[in-house]
């Protein structure tokens, strides 16, 4: 078994090399993790903070719901919207298939719960008494929402991170509505695929490396910021 | 008065609680209009018990009424469960009431056509257990102020806290403070608001003998109007704050188990529980 060791020589072969179709590849699973991220959030982080903090009929449901959701296979999400967008399809006149766009969209409907999910866990854990203090305090339930979240900010850095991870490395969606069109809808998990179907398993798991790599250097980053917001 | 909270002594003393109503007084407050804090028929009830069973037994508060006026003081004396930080809890604005009505300055709290926010600003609570922002001391006790759009309000803050002698404070984290500290902090963010009616919760704890002697006088302060008791506006002018602020009388209401506290601050006691 020669696999490992030659991937390891071949991930970092790309890497040193400045290999353009890995860097072209890795630009394109940031760039389309990033964009569905943003939406999952704008999104996600109201949902989660209103199912936390507002005491409505039907959240027990809707919680099951979101957490169940969070099951769904990305290839399944893939192919919905694979029909709504295909030419056929209801927005087939969008042209989104075999996007960016359709990538990011998708990641975004697989992140969406989760990210709700924890911001929901993280506002529910949050002390009852900060809500309660800002509003005694004169502010509008608006703002006390928004006090709670600041009071819970690592655990919706965490919630974001969870979630960009899960949207990174997701292989379904890019699959079905990206096509893995090299240079443009080609990103690592794709590539992966590809390099696995040609039987080229080392340079399959070289760009796994790579990907971790990637996730290496995001978190770091993340992890300073986090330092920065606690001090 | 025996204070055990055995379920007799409870019970009794809920029946003279509701059986009279008591006006809080201190003169001046006979024959005015519209009073500053107006409860009537207050019933509160502890939630997921609205359809549990029928009866008074299940009441936090029943049939409640309070009339209080500014500059007026009331201790609301009651052993631990007896309803007190519910019945606070409601006049801030947190806890609405199964039945009854409360008004704070003519407006009604929770059936007015305002909305609740802006007639909750009439209202400070101090919590039994104060919690602070995780931000700086500063930044908490200018919150209230920011929130209503009060011109200079981190000098007001910071006066305040000079004023209560902890403004050696102010860069801290709130987080990082003790548990007497936290308690004095958050008193000072509830005294620096220019509302009507003040709540306090089991305020004393945990205050050394001068920090206690320093409640005191803020309590007297808030009632009183005075800058220096009141800890609001500012010293020598340096921040010429409203002067709406430096003179708001307000209505006052401890509410403590502690019979001595009582004692000392030596004003209307209302029992509950």
């Amino acid at each position: 078994m020669e696999t490992i060791p030659e991937a390891l020589r071949h991930a970092l072969h790309l890497l040193w090399s400045g290999d353009a179709r890995t860097y072209t590849a890795m630009a394109v699973s940031v760039r389309v993790s990033s964009l569905a991220l943003l939406l999952a959030a704008l999104v996600g982080i109201p949902l989660g903070g209103l199912i936390g903090l507002v005491p409505f009929s039907g959240r027990g449901i809707l919680r099951v719901v979101l957490r169940a959701l969070m099951s769904v296979p990305t290839v399944v999400i893939g192919l919905v919207l694979f029909a709504v967008l295909s030419r056929s399809g209801p927005l087939g006149g969008w042209n989104l298939l075999y996007s960016q766009t359709a990538m990011a969209v998708g990641q975004a409907i697989l992140i969406v719960p989760l990210v709700a999910s924890l911001v929901d866990a993280a506002v529910r854990s949050a002390d009852r008494r900060v809500q309660d203090t800002a509003l005694t305090l004169g502010a509008g339930w608006f703002r006390s929402a928004l006090d709670v979240l600041w009071e819970v900010r690592l655990a919706l850095v965490a919630a974001v991170v969870t979630a960009f991870s899960r949207a990174v490395s997701e292989v379904g969606i890019s699959m079905m509505v990206g096509g893995n069109i090299r240079g443009q809808t080609r990103n690592i998990t794709t590539g992966i695929m590809l390099e696995t179907g040609k039987g080229q398993f080392a340079m399959g798991i070289a760009l796994g490396i790579v990907l971790l790599l990637v996730a290496l250097g995001l978190n770091t980053v993340v992890q300073a910021i986090e330092h920065s917001v606690e001090a | 008065m025996s204070r055990t909270s055995g379920e007799n002594t409870s019970l009794r003393a809920r029946e003279r609680m509701t059986s009279e109503t008591v006006t809080a007084t201190s003169g001046e407050s006979m024959g005015q209009a519209s009073p500053v804090l107006d409860v009537s028929g207050l019933t509160l009830r502890r939630r997921g018990h609205k359809v549990a069973k029928r009866g008074q037994d299940q009441d936090l508060v029943s049939n409640f009424d309070l009339r209080m006026d500014r500059g007026d003081l009331l201790v609301l004396l009651g052993p631990n469960g007896a309803g007190k930080s519910s019945l606070l809890a409601c006049l801030a604005g947190l806890l609405p009431p199964f039945a009854g009505s409360v008004r704070l300055a003519g407006r009604s709290l929770y059936h007015g056509k305002r909305s609740r926010t802006a007639v909750r600003r009439e209202v400070a609570l101090l919590h039994q257990e104060p919690l602070l922002f995780d931000r700086s001391v500063l930044a908490n006790v200018a919150y209230g102020l920011v929130r209503r759009r009060v011109p200079g309000a981190k000098d007001l803050a910071l006066d305040a806290l000079r004023l209560a002698g902890i403004d050696a404070l102010c860069d801290r984290p709130a987080r990082s403070l003790s548990g007497g500290e936290t308690r004095r902090v958050a008193l000072v963010q509830a005294l620096v608001l220019p509302v009507s009616v003040l709540l306090l919760d089991e305020p004393s704890p945990g205050l050394d003998q001068a920090a206690l002697e320093w409640l005191f006088r803020s309590i007297e302060g808030a009632t009183t109007g005075s800058i220096e008791g009141a800890t609001t506006g500012s010293i020598e002018g340096a921040t010429p704050g409203p002067s709406e602020y430096v003179t708001t009388r307000r209505a006052v209401i401890v509410a403590t188990h502690d019979e001595s506290l009582a004692d000392r601050l030596g004003s209307d006691e209302r029992i509950l529980g």
